[in-house]
């Protein structure tokens, strides 16, 4: 049982880079949240975070790749902000699924075109 | 012990940027290593794209999603749509990874490494135990690389891979680059590994090579191949009676030309150990 409670935590960790802050400064206090016992909060908290941070980043290069193959022309049009865009809305959405990469592509469509309708009408 | 299944020889891991160049040198590639995932939903193009792969090479499927070692279980939409992709291609065998992808509700996206604790290794079995009644082809398990390990470790990695694979009576897909990596990133003894895994249950290998990123050398299937590696597969070759080696490039792909001098070199070590022709 402990095992997907601990796996739950680890997922969160790569996943959401807020939580990994709060874990990594003080792992006692997200402990209630995680519903982890005081020993495996204290055990997991021996994870290095430079390594962590490491794979949490390659899974969102992973996901930038993967969705540039899909949008070849927005990020033809786009150039370096495609990237620059993809950081700010990776970690709004976790896409899911058999067609996580699809998902993933359509909603990333979505946040640029709210991202350009909000910046037209700032300019207003 | 697995000596029943058919010896496939040299293939390669499809990937359709060189999917013309793979049909014009197709006397160079025994079989064909496919993605599962790409074809559990697929579109009318990907159904074509599969019957015509399936029509010129035996096929592999090799899956990267089910998540073998989710303490919460498998996702059964995903394992039934894998059982119909396995049942239609029948090949001999199949593959999935040591690992999990999965976990309360999260896709983490890229396989992920277990603690090597007891109660991992139940979960692997039951889940795999579950897969057997979805699929009855032969499954082989890969090791993993990982950019951080799971503390509460119980065993060391070889040991657990090998309480899996004997308990679960699964066959080793053994990435020897991915053991290499991780014998660099962790500063261990391959041969020590070795020692500690039941060869004998090896059925194929992967190889390919990574990259350096800030001091970690990086699985990124990117590069060609080391000599490191070439000599870990020598190795193998030697003592295991091996079914097909497979060439895993994904990114930096180089023109096909060196990706068959690489399939070429596989050949070659396997005709030295007899194990094809
Ligand atoms: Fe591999």
């Amino acid at each position: 049982m402990e095992l997907a409670v601990i796996q739950k935590s680890l997922a969160l960790f790569y996943t959401d880079s807020k939580l990994r802050s709060r874990f990594f400064a003080n792992p006692l206090q997200v402990q209630e949240e995680l519903g982890l016992s005081e020993q495996k909060v204290l055990e997991l908290s021996t994870l290095s975070p430079s390594q962590v941070n490491l794979f949490a980043t390659s899974l969102k290069h992973k996901r930038l790749g993967e969705v540039r193959e899909l949008l070849p022309l927005t990020a033809w049009k786009l150039g370096k902000k495609f990237n620059s865009l993809f950081w700010q809305y990776a970690e709004t959405y976790m896409p899911e699924g058999i067609r996580k990469h699809h998902n993933d592509a359509i909603a990333f469509a979505t946040f640029i075109v709210k991202n350009a309708e909000i910046a037209a009408s700032d300019r207003l | 012990m697995f000596s029943h299944l058919p010896t496939l020889g040299v293939g390669i891991g499809f990937r359709h940027p060189f999917r013309s160049e793979l049909f014009r040198q197709q006397q160079q590639v025994d079989f064909l290593e496919i993605v599962a995932e790409h074809y559990l939903d697929a579109s009318f193009h990907q159904e074509q794209e599969l019957e015509l792969l399936a029509a010129h090479f035996p096929i592999i499927p090799h899956a990267i999603g089910l998540s073998l070692g989710s303490a919460e279980g498998l996702d059964d939409l995903y394992l039934r749509k894998l059982a119909a992709l396995i049942k239609r291609l029948n090949p001999p065998w199949w593959s999935e990874h040591i690992c999990f992808t999965k976990a309360g509700g999260i896709d983490i996206g890229h396989l992920s490494p277990l603690p090597h604790t007891r109660e991992a290794v139940d979960v692997l079995c039951r889940n795999i135990d579950r897969v057997r009644r979805y699929i009855d082809v032969p499954l082989i398990l890969e090791n993993i690389t990982y950019m951080m390990a799971i503390p509460g470790a119980e065993m060391t990695e070889a040991q657990f891979i090998a309480e899996v694979l004997e308990r679960s009576d699964c066959g080793l897909l053994l990435d020897v680059t991915n053991l290499h990596i991780n014998a660099v990133n962790y500063n261990y003894d391959v041969r020590d590994f070795f020692n500690e895994l039941p060869l004998e249950r090896v059925v194929q290998l992967h190889f390919v090579g990574g990259h350096w990123q800030d001091g970690v050398l990086i699985d990124s299937h990117s590069r060609s191949t080391p000599s490191e590696v070439w000599q870990l597969i020598a190795e193998v070759v030697a003592s295991v009676a091996v079914k097909g080696i497979v060439l895993e490039r994904d990114e930096n792909l180089p023109p096909f030309s060196e990706l068959v001098n690489e399939l070429e070199r596989a050949r070659s070590i396997g005709r030295q150990n007899q194990r094809w022709n």
